[in-house]
């Protein structure tokens, strides 16, 4: 059977209620800005004016500047940001129970077996008149029978405009695209498949499969699939706790760490993040994996599985810190860091007692229970630990990091195409 | 370099000492093997620098010399000759010539001369003990050997000597699994950890219960010597856990079983526990005093089964990992055994009835 899958992308979503909450910023080139001082310093989000003048989304702000000296550059909302985003998502529910979010803007719905599966464009059309209508925003809709060609789709045509990809239209629409517009596909393998002479997705689709097995691995399979047409994954229920894979935070720290205590105290915040969502999602992380930037941004991940599953951020920072001491040698200061728990099990999973258990020690399961009804009362600086106290304030500033979503691209071997995005931490999680 | 021998001896010496060379050094040397023609015989070398394995082989000496010769190449060339009897030889230029029937192949080597030493034990304490003995040890204590990284002194079995008495201790940090052999003898007192990487090839080249196996131990390493073969390893250093004090004395339940009926129960009760899903248990109570029914409930399917025992004390209802019983109750040779239990959270023992020759300790699931 046929399916009819929407992908819905809002336009320019950060600028878009920016714009709805202060009209004036419509008149003028406009974007949404990370803070310069703590080294966010990119372009989150841009107006159709800045656009105009070539400023590209994720670029330095100094970058955007110089195109375009008259750049009004404003701090983002995220709680307006979600709040919007949240009454979109209601609205598609009414359509169907198969919301899938993807950040914050985008989602699919899977309108197949409903009333509205049997003319999808028109629905397609409904969907843009509503979301303009009630909330004064704009959005691009693809419309296919699967959910990587629907997420071409709302590409294809923006702002406001419903794009229809039938199967049998697939080879005129689809293949000419360049094939990184393909999901999935970021710039490393974007330059692998041009280092073969792959430019479209149809030179992507026409290759040899066992071939493109080979060259690309486990990636290759999926995407030369969905070149020709075939992703079967389902399109998720909303509000259906999703698989979820892992729990990660990460942060570019104000200035570089420079010594092991830097990167400590680092390491520390992260982990009270990692620990106290593990406990508010009831989880618990089998392995614990750190990622490490340098200042000359070359990255790497280590990993290693605990003997118990963990919800403590002690256990989470002795292991990450143990796991950073035996893998950086310090040619070079660091910039970034994550922390992240993964394979994850269910916290109601019967839990193996140890031998070590026997022998008494101090349980610390308790001052984390402490933190988390103190923070939920209270907000999250209400508590935190000493060592956080000690800690330089231009590292982390109020021990605030940044939820990993999904997982750092590199690690899942699949990159993300839309890194620029910012991923709140609900799309990653429930 | 020469000599003349039967390829199925040099297969068997080879799959030997392969088992210590490294398969992803860094030093090109160390995937080899080395091969050392003395007026004593041949000998053929792996160390990875952890492990050494030396093995005699039976072979016509007919020129001195040694060379190193890539391990995983020169294992599948001997196992594919076509005639039994084998010629080996190097010439100056380390190329070293592997003849059998018509086949002559002409493979480059290594100067053994960048081999490294394997250490010797030196100012050893020695224990004279029969290779069936140790073997069985070996087999009843590594599968509790721990391979989490992080608490080395675990990595190993515990090895250790009161005099008279010889124990092997292994502990996962879930399970414990001991085993004593009362020698009769005199023996020195000593104490060490051995890698159970070690004491596993340890235990594949052993072989008759009447033959004797002599052991070695220094501060730092230990060496197995069955005049065939030698092994060296590294041992682990620093203090293993005071396993004494979790062992407990008594227990809140005591069970005599049959462990082949147990262990039967068990592994039915594991088929619809998926392997790869280590949490899910398999259950054990108690309806009355002379039963004991191991239960299994998952996706797939449930199971109920009853085994007869004899219970004196509280009756129990505890959920276990099942595969820390199958691997323990495997291993148990003899006849009915006493299982102590001591509440839901309390280790479960399983000894002999009457001697202290083994203990297996587990620890339950916590609901």
């Amino acid at each position: 059977m046929n399916r009819s899958i929407l992908h819905i992308d809002q336009n320019c979503f950060f600028a878009s209620v920016e714009m709805l909450n202060h009209p004036e910023l419509r008149e003028v080139p406009m974007a949404v800005g990370g803070d310069a001082d703590k080294r966010h310093g990119i372009i989150l989000a841009k107006n159709q004016k800045a656009s105009a003048f070539g400023v590209k989304t994720a670029e330095a702000l100094w970058q955007a500047r110089e195109k375009c000296p008259s750049l009004v550059i404003v701090p983002g909302h995220y709680e307006q940001y979600e709040y919007y985003s949240r009454l979109l998502f209601e609205l598609y529910c009414t359509y169907t129970d198969r919301v899938e979010p993807y950040g914050l803007d985008e989602c699919w719905l899977d309108l197949t077996g409903t009333k509205y599966g049997s003319d999808p464009v028109a629905t397609a059309n409904e969907i843009r008149e509503k979301v303009q209508h009630l909330y004064g925003l704009t959005c691009s809709i693809g419309v296919s029978f699967n959910k990587s060609i629907a997420k071409l789709g709302s590409d294809y045509k923006k702002p406001d405009a419903t794009t229809y990809i039938p199967e049998s239209e697939l080879k005129r629409m689809v293949w000419p695209l360049p094939v990184e517009t393909l999901l999935f596909v970021g710039r490393s393998t974007q330059r692998k498949l041009n280092r073969i002479n792959i430019k479209t997705i149809g030179d992507l689709a026409r290759m040899s499969f066992p071939y493109i097995e080979d060259y690309l691995g486990r990636n290759g399979i999926k995407l030369w699939q969905c070149a020709n047409g075939i992703d079967p994954t389902p399109v998720q229920r909303y509000n259906v706790k999703r698989d979820m894979k892992s729990v990660g935070n990460s942060t570019t720290t104000a200035r570089d760490m420079l010594n092991e205590q830097d990167v400590w105290y680092t390491i520390v915040a992260l982990s009270d993040q990692v620990a106290t969502r593990l406990r508010r999602y009831q989880r618990r992380a089998q392995t614990i994996q750190i990622w490490v930037r340098d200042t000359s941004l070359d990255h790497y991940e280590k990993q290693r599985r605990l003997i118990s599953p963990t919800d403590s951020a002690d256990d989470i920072a002795k292991t990450a810190m143990s796991l950073f001491k035996e893998s950086y040698d310090w040619s070079k200061p660091i910039r970034s860091l994550g922390v992240r728990g993964t394979q994850l099990i269910d916290e109601t999973t019967p839990d193996q007692l140890s031998i070590f258990d026997m022998v008494p020690h101090r349980d610390k399961s308790n001052i984390d229970r402490v933190f988390d009804t103190l923070r939920l009362q209270f907000g999250d600086q209400i508590i935190k630990k000493a060592v956080q106290l000690q800690c330089d304030s231009k590292l982390i500033e109020n021990g605030q990091t940044r939820d990993t979503p999904g997982g750092f691209s590199a690690l899942n071997g699949i990159e993300r195409k839309s890194r620029h995005k910012i991923h709140s931490e609900t799309a990653a999680i429930e | 370099m020469k000599f003349i021998c039967s390829r199925d001896r040099l297969t068997e010496a080879i799959s030997i000492v392969q088992k210590a060379v490294s398969t992803r050094s860094t030093l090109s040397i160390l995937d080899g093997i080395l091969i050392d023609v003395t007026d004593k015989g041949v000998q053929l070398t792996g160390y990875d620098l952890e492990t050494g394995i030396e093995a005699q082989l039976d072979a016509d000496a007919l020129e001195s010399g040694s060379v190193v010769i890539n391990s995983k190449l020169f294992g599948e060339i001997v196992r594919k000759l076509p005639e039994e009897e084998v010629i080996i030889e190097t010439d100056e230029r380390l190329l070293i010539s592997i003849i059998s029937g018509s086949s002559v192949f002409s493979i480059k080597g290594l100067s053994a001369e960048g081999y490294p030493k394997i250490p010797e034990v030196k100012d050893a304490e020695k224990i004279i003990i029969m290779q069936g003995i140790l073997k069985d040890m070996i087999r009843q204590t590594i599968f509790a050997v721990s391979t989490d990284e992080s608490r080395p002194t675990l990595n190993g079995c515990l090895f250790s000597c009161d005099g008279t008495n010889v124990e092997m201790v292994a502990i996962d940090g879930f399970r414990l699994a001991l085993r004593k052999q009362q020698m009769g003898m005199d023996l020195p007192i000593m104490k060490f950890i051995v890698p159970g990487k070690a004491l596993h090839e340890v235990g594949r080249i052993l072989g008759g219960k009447d033959t004797e196996l002599i052991v070695y131990s220094s501060v730092n390493h230990i060496l197995f010597d069955t005049g065939k073969v030698r092994i060296v390893s590294r041992l682990i250093q620093g203090e293993y856990m005071n396993y004494k004090s979790i062992l407990p004395k008594t227990g809140e339940t005591n069970m005599t079983v049959s462990p082949g009926a147990m262990l039967s129960a068990i592994e039915r009760a594991s088929l619809i526990i998926l392997s790869e899903d280590r949490r899910c248990p398999v259950q054990l109570s108690m309806p009355n005093d002379e039963t004991l029914v191991i239960s299994a409930s998952t996706e797939l399917g449930t199971l109920r089964e009853e085994v007869p025992v004899r219970i004196s004390g509280e009756l129990i209802d505890i959920d276990f990992n099942p595969r820390y019983f199958i691997d323990a109750l495997r291993v148990i040779d003899d006849g009915d055994i006493s299982v102590q239990f001591n509440g839901s959270n309390g280790p479960c023992i399983m000894k002999p009835l009457e001697e202290e020759d083994f203990a297996y300790l587990v620890l339950p699931l916590r609901r």
